[in-house]
Formats: C-alpha cells, sequence, structure tokens
C-alpha cells in the first residue's frame, strides 16, 4: 500500500511582522510546515505502520519551500520520502491550480491507494485543496475526518460535522482531509531528525500550465479594535477588585 | 576503541559549540550538533558586543579562505567607547575614539545573535556537521565506568567518542550529570536587554557615528539604582541594543526590581534621546557569570569537555560583559583536544586533559586570571554604583548651573560635596580597583 | 441578465444567501437540501439525498444543472459538506472557490488570512465565481422570487460514498453566542479539574465557558463546538474573559467583537495583554477563584 500526504510548506505566522504601512512583512518568517498538515502526516505515519505501507510526502510551492530545514523537518514526521514542486511561479497558487500541480506528482507516483489532507492550510484555510485534487484525480474525497479504519479496499471514516459526527465507507483509491484531533503530531526526537537527513528528496519539473482563477487585489493586517490594554499584576494591591468592578460595570 | 555514532557530539550551538563542531569537522571528525532552540540564536542573548580576534584566528586556521569576512553578519564596527556615569537624572559621559579600534585584529562588531549564531550554525552544517534543532539533550549518557559516552533526549540515545557541552550559562548537564556546583546567588547576574527598530540613518545620527561604523556605550551608576552593576547600548544596523546587567544577590535587596530599573533607564536623559520614537521590537533576560577567575569549574572529564560559559568563562566587569571571544576561543581548543584524544585512542581525562593548558597558555584563562579580583571588588565597592556617579552630577551642576544667584569660587561650592563622600576613602578605593584591573 | 445560483443546506443560510443572490443578479437559483424557504428565489432546485448516500456526492446531480443554468456568481453555505460540492462544482468549471467570505463588494471579497494576521480582498478572475459566504454578510438584503420549483433526479457518482451511519451531536450547555459573559480557557489549563475555576466564574456571572482549539482537538478537554475563533465560533459577549490562553490572531478574531476583555495569564508578555482591555498577570487557578470571590 502506498500512502501520499500532501502538506503545505509556508512562512510562519510567529514571525509575520505588520510594516507601519499595514502591509505584511514575511522577511523573517521561516518556511516551516503548515501546523494541521503535520496531523496528516502524524496518521499517515500510523496507518503506514499498522499495513506495512511507504508514505511519501508531496508538497507545491516557491523555490523558498526547497530549503534543507523544512524538508528535514517534513521527512522527521514519519515519511519515507518527499516529492516536491518547487518553483517560483508555484508562489500563493490558489486551490484549483495547486491542485493541478499535486495531480502532476500524485501521477507520478502512481500506484498510490489513499493521499491524505490536512484540515486546511495555515494561510488561506479554504479547506478546498483537497477536492479539487479529488476532482482532478477522479477519485472520491471526504473532508473533516476524524478517524480512518483501514479495509479491504476502503476505508471507514468517521467525520465531524456541524452538527452530527457520521461514519462513511469510501473506495480506495481516495482522497481524505483530516482534522488534527485524528493524530497529535509528533515532536520529532534526534533519531527521528538523523534519520530524516538521510531519506530520498525529488524535485519534479513543473509541467502543469497554471492559470489563475483568483486575483488577490490587497493583503493588510486588519483594523484592530483598540483596547484599553492595561495590565495589572494580579497580586498587586486592589488589582482582582479594579477588574472586577470593570467586568460589573459592563454588564 | 568502541563502535560510537559519532566521534563528537556538540551540545548547543552558541558560540563554543558551533565553532568546536565546526573545528572537529574540519579535523574529518563525524560530528553531531544538538541545539535546543528552533534554530540556532533562537533564544540566545548577549550584550551584543564581539571582539574578534579569537574568530579571526579560528578561520585563518581552519577555512582555507572559504570564508569571506564580509560574508559575517556583524552589525556595526565599533569605533567609539562612550562611558557614563548617571546620576538620577545627570550624566557625565566619556567618549573615546582611537584608529587602533578598527585596525584588524583588534576590532570589535556590534553583533545580534539571530542572525550571528545563524551563520555559526551554516558555518558548521557547511563543514559537514550533522544539525539538530529544536530539541534539548536532557541528560547524559555513561558507560559503567561513569565515563560519558552520549547524550540522551526523549526516548533517543546517541553516542559518541567526546561530548562537548557547549550549553551555555546555568547549565544543568554539568550539574546534574557531572556534579558541577551550582552558583550561588552573588555569583550571578541577571541582564536583561530590549532591541529598538530604528532608521540606519537615524542611529548614524544619534550615535555620532559614520555609516556602518557605530558606538559601545556602558552605563554605571543610577541606572542599576546604585546596585553593582551596570548598563550598556550598543547601534546595529538597523536597531540599537540596550541592557543592563545586575548581580542576583545584590539586586533582591534593592529598593526595585531589574524590570522596574530597565523601564527607568530607558527615561533617563543620557539614553531616552537615543531611543526616542523607536519601537521595541525584542526582550530576553538572561544569567551571567560573574564570580570570574574563582569561579572556573571543573571542564575536564572522562569523555567529555565543558566550553564557553557553560564552563563559566565569561568576564563580568560591572560595566561590561565579555564572553563570546572566550567562547570562540574555548570551543576551539575543546575541538582540537577532543580530536586529538580520539586520534589517540584516549578519551579519558587524562587523554583530554591538554584541553586544560591551552585554555591557561591562552588568554582566555590568561584574562580571567588578571582581573580576578575585579568581582569581590565591585560587590564591595559599593559607592562607585550609587554615591560617585551621583557626585559626579553634583560636581557638574555647581560648575554649569547658572540661576541668578550670586557664585561662590568654584572650589567653595565643590568642596563640601567631596567632603560628604570622604576624600580619603574615595583615594583609597580607586586605588583597590586600579590594582584589580 | 445576469444569475446567480445558490446552494445551501440550512434555511437560514439559503434565506440569506438568496437575498444576497438577489441583490447580484436578475435571475437567483436556490439549490436547497432542506426546505426551501418561502419567495427566495425565481427558481428552487430540491435535491433529494436517497439514504446511505452523501451529501457531498450531489456534485454529480448538479455538474449537469449548473452547465444548464450557466450562472455568473454561486454562493454556497460554509459547511464541511457545501465546502466540498462546491470544490467539486469549481473543479469542473475550472476555478477555485473564494471561501469564507466575511464581505462582498463589485465581485471583490473580504476574507482572512492566516487566521486573521491579515485581511485580503480577492476577484475571481474565470466567467463563473464561486464563494462560500460566512452568515450576516447579506443580512440587510430581502428575498424575493416565486419559487417555481425544479426536480433533479439524484444521479451517483462512479466511486459514491456510503454513509454507515449518522448521529447529531448533542449540544451541551450555554449558547456561547448568545452569552453576556464567555469565559474562554486556553492551554494553560492542562486537566478537567482545573477547568472547574473556570467554570465556576461563568456561573456566578450566568455565562459560559469556551476554549481555544487545542482544548478542544488534541486536548480534548471541551467539546469540538466550543472552540471560538477562525475555524470555531465568533462570539460577541459583554465580557470576554480570556483565561491562560495565549492570544493567537486566530483565536482573537472570534472574540474581537466583544465588549469588555479582560485576559488572565501567567507570561506578562502573552500577546493577548496587547489585545485586552484589561489584564491581570497571574495563574489562572488563583486568579479566577479570586475573580470570582470579589464578584460575588
Ligand atoms: C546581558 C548580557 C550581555 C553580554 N554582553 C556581551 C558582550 O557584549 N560581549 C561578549 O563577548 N559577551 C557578552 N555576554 C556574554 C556572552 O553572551 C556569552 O559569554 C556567550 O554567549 C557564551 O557563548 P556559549 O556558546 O558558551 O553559550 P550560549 O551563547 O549561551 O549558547 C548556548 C547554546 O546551547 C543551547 N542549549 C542550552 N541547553 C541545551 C541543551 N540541554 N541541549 C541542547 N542545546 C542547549 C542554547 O539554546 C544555546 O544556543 C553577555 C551576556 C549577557 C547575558
Ligand atoms: C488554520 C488554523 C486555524 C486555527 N483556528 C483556530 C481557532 O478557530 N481557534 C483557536 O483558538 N485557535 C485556532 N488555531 C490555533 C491557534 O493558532 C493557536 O495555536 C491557539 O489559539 C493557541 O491556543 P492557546 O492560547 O490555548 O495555547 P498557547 O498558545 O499554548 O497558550 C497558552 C497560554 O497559557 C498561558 N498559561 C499557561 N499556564 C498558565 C497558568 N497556569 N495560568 C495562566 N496562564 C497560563 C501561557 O503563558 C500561554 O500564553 C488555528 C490554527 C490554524 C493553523
Ligand atoms: N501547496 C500545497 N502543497 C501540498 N499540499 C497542499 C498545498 N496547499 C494545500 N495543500 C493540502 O490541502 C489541504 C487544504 O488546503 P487549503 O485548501 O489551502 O485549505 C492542506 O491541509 C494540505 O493538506
Amino acid at each position: 500500500m502506498k500512502i501520499l500526504v500532501a502538506f503545505k510548506i509556508l512562512p510562519d505566522d510567529q514571525d509575520i511582522r505588520v510594516a507601519a504601512d499595514g502591509s505584511l512583512d514575511f522577511s523573517k518568517a521561516k518556511p516551516i510546515v503548515s501546523s494541521y498538515d503535520a496531523n496528516a502526516m502524524e496518521e499517515a505515519a500510523q496507518l503506514a505502520k499498522a499495513c506495512g505501507a511507504e508514505v511519501v510526502g508531496i508538497t507545491v510551492g516557491s523555490s523558498a519551500i526547497d530549503d534543507s530545514k523544512v524538508k528535514k523537518n517534513a521527512l522527521s514526521r514519519g515519511l519515507d520520502r518527499l516529492v516536491m514542486v518547487a518553483d517560483d511561479t508555484c508562489d500563493n497558487l490558489d486551490s484549483h491550480a495547486t491542485a493541478a500541480v499535486l495531480t502532476q506528482i500524485a501521477e507520478k507516483e502512481a500506484g498510490w491507494d489513499l493521499i491524505l489532507c490536512g484540515d486546511g492550510s495555515a494561510d488561506n484555510y479554504a479547506q478546498q485543496v483537497d477536492v479539487q485534487l479529488a476532482a482532478a484525480l477522479g477519485a472520491p474525497s471526504v473532508n473533516g475526518v476524524t478517524s480512518i479504519k483501514l479495509q479491504d479496499g476502503c476505508i471507514v471514516c468517521e467525520r465531524a460535522l456541524e452538527s452530527s459526527i457520521e461514519t462513511v465507507e469510501v473506495s480506495l483509491p481516495a482522497v481524505v482531509s483530516v482534522t488534527p484531533s485524528i493524530a497529535e503530531a509528533r515532536v520529532p526526537g534526534m533519531k527521528d531528525i538523523l534519520a530524516a537527513g538521510k531519506k530520498p528528496v525529488e524535485a519534479l519539473v513543473l509541467e502543469t500550465d497554471l492559470s489563475a482563477s483568483v486575483e488577490v487585489v490587497s493583503v493588510k493586517a486588519p483594523d484592530q479594535a483598540s483596547r484599553a490594554c492595561e495590565v495589572l499584576e494580579a497580586g498587586e494591591d486592589r488589582a482582582i477588585e479594579k477588574v472586577a468592578a470593570a467586568i460589573r460595570a459592563a454588564l | 576503541m568502541e563502535e560510537r555514532d559519532f566521534d563528537i557530539i556538540v551540545v548547543g550551538c552558541g558560540c563554543a559549540g558551533a565553532i568546536a563542531a565546526y573545528v572537529a569537522a574540519k579535523q574529518s571528525k563525524s560530528v553531531l550538533v544538538v541545539e535546543r532552540g528552533e534554530f540556532a540564536g533562537a533564544k540566545n542573548m548577549t550584550g551584543g558586543r564581539l571582539y574578534t580576534h579569537s574568530l579571526r584566528a579560528v578561520l585563518e586556521a581552519y577555512a582555507d579562505g572559504e570564508v569571506d569576512w564580509d560574508d559575517i553578519p556583524f552589525e556595526r564596527k565599533i569605533t567609539h567607547e562612550r562611558m557614563s556615569l548617571l546620576g538620577t537624572s545627570s550624566a557625565m559621559t566619556v567618549d573615546y575614539t582611537s584608529e587602533a579600534f578598527g585596525r584588524e585584529g583588534q576590532e570589535s562588531y556590534s553583533v545580534l545573535r539571530a542572525t550571528f549564531d545563524q551563520w555559526l550554525f551554516d558555518l558548521a552544517e557547511s563543514a559537514g556537521c550533522e544539525m539538530i534543532t529544536g530539541i534539548a539533550v536532557e541528560s547524559l549518557v555513561k558507560d559503567e565506568s561513569g565515563a560519558v559516552i552520549g547524550v540522551k533526549a526523549g526516548d533517543d540515545e546517541i553516542t559518541a567518542q567526546v561530548v562537548i557541552i557547549a550549553e551555555g550559562q546555568n547549565s544543568l548537564l554539568t550539574e546534574r550529570e557531572l556534579g558541577a556546583p551550582r552558583p550561588k546567588t552573588n555569583q550571578m547576574a541577571v541582564g536583561i536587554k530590549e532591541v529598538f527598530a530604528l532608521d540606519s540613518d537615524v542611529i548614524g545620527d544619534r550615535f555620532l557615528c559614520q555609516k556602518d561604523e557605530g558606538a559601545a556605550m556602558l552605563f554605571v551608576g543610577d541606572c542599576t539604582h546604585g546596585v553593582v552593576g551596570g548598563g550598556f547600548m550598543y547601534a546595529n544596523k538597523e536597531s540599537v541594543s540596550l541592557g543592563l546587567v545586575s548581580t542576583i544577590s545584590e539586586m533582591e535587596k534593592a529598593d526595585t526590581t531589574i524590570y522596574q530599573a530597565m523601564e527607568d533607564f530607558k527615561h533617563h536623559p543620557a539614553v531616552a534621546p537615543i531611543i526616542r520614537g523607536a519601537e521595541m521590537v525584542e526582550h530576553s533576560g538572561h544569567m551571567v557569570a560573574e564570580g570570574g577567575f574563582n569561579m572556573i569549574p571543573r571542564y575536564v572529564y572522562d569523555g567529555a569537555l565543558v566550553a564557553g560559559d557553560a564552563a563559566m568563562l565569561c568576564m563580568n566587569l560591572g560595566y561590561m560583559v565579555r564572553g563570546m571571544d572566550l567562547a570562540i576561543a574555548s570551543g576551539r581548543f575543546a575541538a582540537e583536544t577532543a580530536c586529538e584524544a580520539i586520534d589517540n585512542h584516549d578519551v579519558s581525562t587524562k587523554g583530554l586533559s591538554s584541553y586544560q593548558s591551552r585554555l591557561e597558555n591562552s588568554f582566555v584563562v590568561k584574562d580571567m586570571k588578571t582581573f580576578k579580583e575585579w568581582p569581590e571588588t565591585m560587590e564591595r565597592w559599593d559607592s562607585m554604583f550609587s554615591d560617585y556617579p551621583q557626585m559626579v552630577g553634583e560636581l557638574f551642576d555647581t560648575m554649569f548651573v547658572v540661576d541668578g544667584t550670586p557664585m561662590k569660587p568654584l572650589g567653595k561650592r565643590m568642596f563640601p560635596i567631596i567632603k560628604r563622600r570622604g576624600l580619603l576613602k574615595l583615594a583609597g578605593e580607586v586605588r583597590r580597583a586600579l590594582r584589580a584591573l | 441578465m445576469t444569475k446567480a445560483m445558490v446552494i445551501a443546506e440550512h434555511v437560514d443560510a439559503a434565506r440569506e444567501l438568496c437575498a444576497g443572490a438577489r441583490s447580484l443578479a436578475d435571475e437567483v437559483v436556490l439549490v436547497a437540501f432542506c426546505a426551501a424557504p418561502d419567495n427566495c428565489a425565481d427558481r428552487v432546485a430540491a435535491v433529494e439525498v436517497p439514504s446511505g448516500c452523501a451529501l457531498d456526492d450531489a456534485y454529480a446531480t448538479l455538474i449537469p444543472f449548473l452547465e444548464e443554468e450557466g450562472p455568473e456568481v454561486v454562493l454556497v453555505e460554509p459547511t464541511k459538506r457545501m465546502k466540498s460540492v462546491a470544490g467539486r462544482l469549481a473543479a469542473y468549471m475550472g476555478t477555485a472557490v473564494i471561501t469564507d467570505v466575511a464581505a462582498l463588494e463589485d465581485g471583490v471579497a473580504r476574507g482572512m488570512y492566516y487566521g486573521g494576521v491579515g485581511q485580503r480582498d480577492q476577484r475571481p478572475t474565470t466567467s463563473c465565481a464561486m464563494y462560500t459566504i460566512q452568515p450576516g454578510v447579506f443580512a440587510e438584503c430581502v428575498p424575493s422570487g416565486e419559487n417555481q420549483v425544479v426536480v433533479l433526479d439524484w444521479v451517483a457518482p462512479a466511486a459514491a460514498l456510503k454513509v454507515l451511519s449518522t448521529t447529531p451531536i448533542e449540544k451541551k450547555g450555554v449558547d456561547l453566542t448568545k452569552a453576556d459573559v464567555v469565559v474562554a480557557v486556553g492551554r494553560g489549563f492542562g486537566s478537567a479539574e482545573e477547568l472547574q475555576v473556570a467554570e465556576d466564574l461563568a456561573a456566578s456571572l450566568g455565562g459560559g465557558v469556551g476554549c481555544t482549539r487545542p482544548l478542544a482537538e488534541g486536548a480534548d478537554l471541551m467539546p469540538a463546538e466550543t472552540y471560538i475563533g477562525v475555524s470555531g465560533l465568533v462570539v460577541a459577549p459583554k465580557v470576554y474573559v480570556a483565561a491562560g490562553l495565549s492570544g493567537q490572531m486566530q483565536h482573537m478574531v472570534g472574540c474581537a467583537k466583544s465588549g469588555l476583555v479582560v485576559a488572565v495569564n501567567k507570561d506578562k508578555n502573552a500577546p493577548v495583554f496587547k489585545q485586552c482591555d484589561y489584564g491581570l498577570i497571574g495563574d489562572v487557578a488563583t486568579v479566577l477563584p479570586a475573580l470570582t470571590a470579589a464578584l460575588s
């Protein structure tokens, strides 16, 4: 069995600065694995362990994602190898175009049974690439999945919808997007990291025609409601009383 | 020798660790570096001035011309030294600049650890070291005889012929695993630092420096509310580093906390105009050893060497802290010793003992010895940090304040101020201090 | 003559999106997986999902209908299953859905980027514009129409999902979107017992307890439907107490419209202190009981 995990590499939002003109400054933000995709990797690693499958990480992005540290980090999370398209024309693709490039990778990795996606990318959180990818590959897909059971030729997934829990059977090959609760992302250990340095990474040449279906008009920091920010040591004289009074006044 | 995963494991990728790893890898040893920060420099702090002589020596010996000095991410070359005695709202400043400051081998630069440590990390990695980040070594692996043979974190153990411990100040590994004594609070100072973003030209203007050049400013007196310690301010490319260092035991007795002292310091008339309008972009706190030479612990063990701050190789002179150049040199010596010992098939304390002679014959231990008495002198010399700065302020006030009241001759105005402090006491203290320096 | 299509699975969303569609287009077609609201569209396609089939698979039924209708704009309710249907339709049309739109003006959709760190305006460049729309965007608009019924026969896709069971989630406790006081707990709480102090404070003020996402997913200390933020609930109580949470944007966008925001955190540098009216530096285990006592 072969499991692909689609994960995104993007700038760490902890290090995005807001410039004086309200634009976002990414210059200090290092590339990291999109946080909820790490849960998908862990689930893939656990499924693979249970049935002896191979796990291949697949990702698309600008040339900045071809970074030794982030590749090693991804590979230390239970992947056997990594296949990527790192091309500057693939920076900030929309979900349709992203799926098209991922399709190129998946077709090269023919014979896969399952593609796992995360709950959504940390930047777009569109929850669309998984569905678009399934459509492009002609495979069934299911989202919001909180548990996966492998069966003969199919999987049984539990999914969390807004007001119900649904159990669905999905025939393989299939694309599944999982929520973070499916498996806690591992904190890679020293041996995971050392082994990661030796795992194969393949960079494919982009062979997909890309056309954007969405144009970004502007990105800026939102106006924040200005708040008083009166911060007190809780042990300070009368601090609690002061806050209690403010709460009473607000009700 | 026993089969091990690596020849050398280095714990910590600060100045000492990165250089140790680099030097060992350059001698064709297999090296693993384990760094706790998500990236090198993530949590490190320093005042920010590097005396470059020891780094230059390492590169001269090992880099084969591969490293271009101009590619090292220094901030500014320090060409001005300023010392200020601060009263509550007064300051007397001496500004010194000399051509000697810029001469190759003597020059110093301001640095920011986030970028400088990244460079050190890349240097080690490009020399072929295996790098692990985001993991703290939790304990050492030992054999039946008690010799160190590796490191442990989580469930993973990795072994090596020699482990170089370069985990910086407050080294838990040497304390818990090797029995090094825990420093007393009067042997430790705490440092806090804030970094303020400022336009490069504005920095040049406010520090009165040429482009790419900067000033080092040191402060004594009111900045620590009269407690032993001092303040520093360094000009970086596009930011200013401002901080305070103060002895923990003394600060505990003081009328304030170091955080409050920092707030007041920022508003002091000698400081406020320089950082006016600048946004604080980073703040950090860290320990500094200040016991000096008398505090250096054992740093050679069976299968392990200790380098840099972890071995207390750091000099706190009150008005300045110097440790990075010592860390770089000790990291180099540790690696050279370890490589030699591995080649000689003896990594016991005895096989590694030349580390001690290397350190003792170098500036590292010699400088620390020269300043051996200083920490104690400083501790006893309260007035240096409280009375005198205030006194100097009052003296200058009497000289320069003109308010229309008829003036007495200068000598008559100044004498009572000095008398209050005791002339003889002052002279004695200065003599003692000079001897310690 | 412009045409808009609305796809929804809940009546309230169907009504609001139809009203919005009416403000954008001359003709409105509704695809409803629920009872259609009265007088809201020109045509209403009712799709019956056969038992054992998944609503997600309705895309196979809708693709020919979409092609036949050829709308310029498609507005979709932002639920998991609808997002899945919309994605399939978009893939078929060769476009991408702009999701979780918070404002729509002249085709330019405003939404969040990095969970609220940024605000992004986007515009579709394809002939069919598809959006999922957050509730409230068209609250001011009024729906109209004859509701002419169109019946679509279910078309199963090639590899259909099989629904084995569906269990409704029982929502317990206070409706946080309507409460005057919300006490939100974060990873500063390590166990169910520790949560008691938050529950006591909420109870004493007649409010409810919400949480950050890691507490509901991963830590599993709180029910999934109680987490607040970009991917969870959006609340606007009179008083929001943010306790033991760091104040990441992804969380704070869920409570930005609250009246008074009080933060309790033991780390004085926690970002939440820059987004509160009052901050108390201290341990939740002692500060919350002290607040409860001071308020009683
Ligand atoms: C306020 C202040 C001002 C100073 N000013 C100056 C100055 O102007 N000039 C100067 O030369 N010196 C200055 N110093 C001293 C200087 O910063 C230190 O001497 C120097 O950084 C020591 O280097 P090091 O490599 O030994 O330790 P560090 O730089 O502290 O590096 C230790 C590394 O080990 C890592 N680590 C720690 N524990 C573990 C673990 N268990 N496992 C894995 N990794 C671990 C840390 O993350 C860190 O990267 C100052 C110090 C302070 C606090
Ligand atoms: C795509 C995406 C969507 C997301 N959507 C959401 C969302 O909708 N809602 C959401 O909440 N998050 C969301 N997140 C997660 C979000 O980014 C943060 O990770 C999360 O909000 C952090 O939760 P926290 O504040 O509880 O935990 P932490 O960030 O770990 O903070 C815990 C805080 O508790 C404090 N603390 C610890 N112990 C104590 C104590 N005893 N007393 C007082 N204080 C203490 C600590 O100082 C710290 O500040 C999303 C992330 C992604 C990538
Ligand atoms: N550039 C990408 N490369 C690989 N996988 C991606 C990429 N973008 C999104 N994905 C996957 O698709 C999921 C949904 O992404 P999104 O639609 O952007 O929210 C993510 O959680 C990933 O698993």
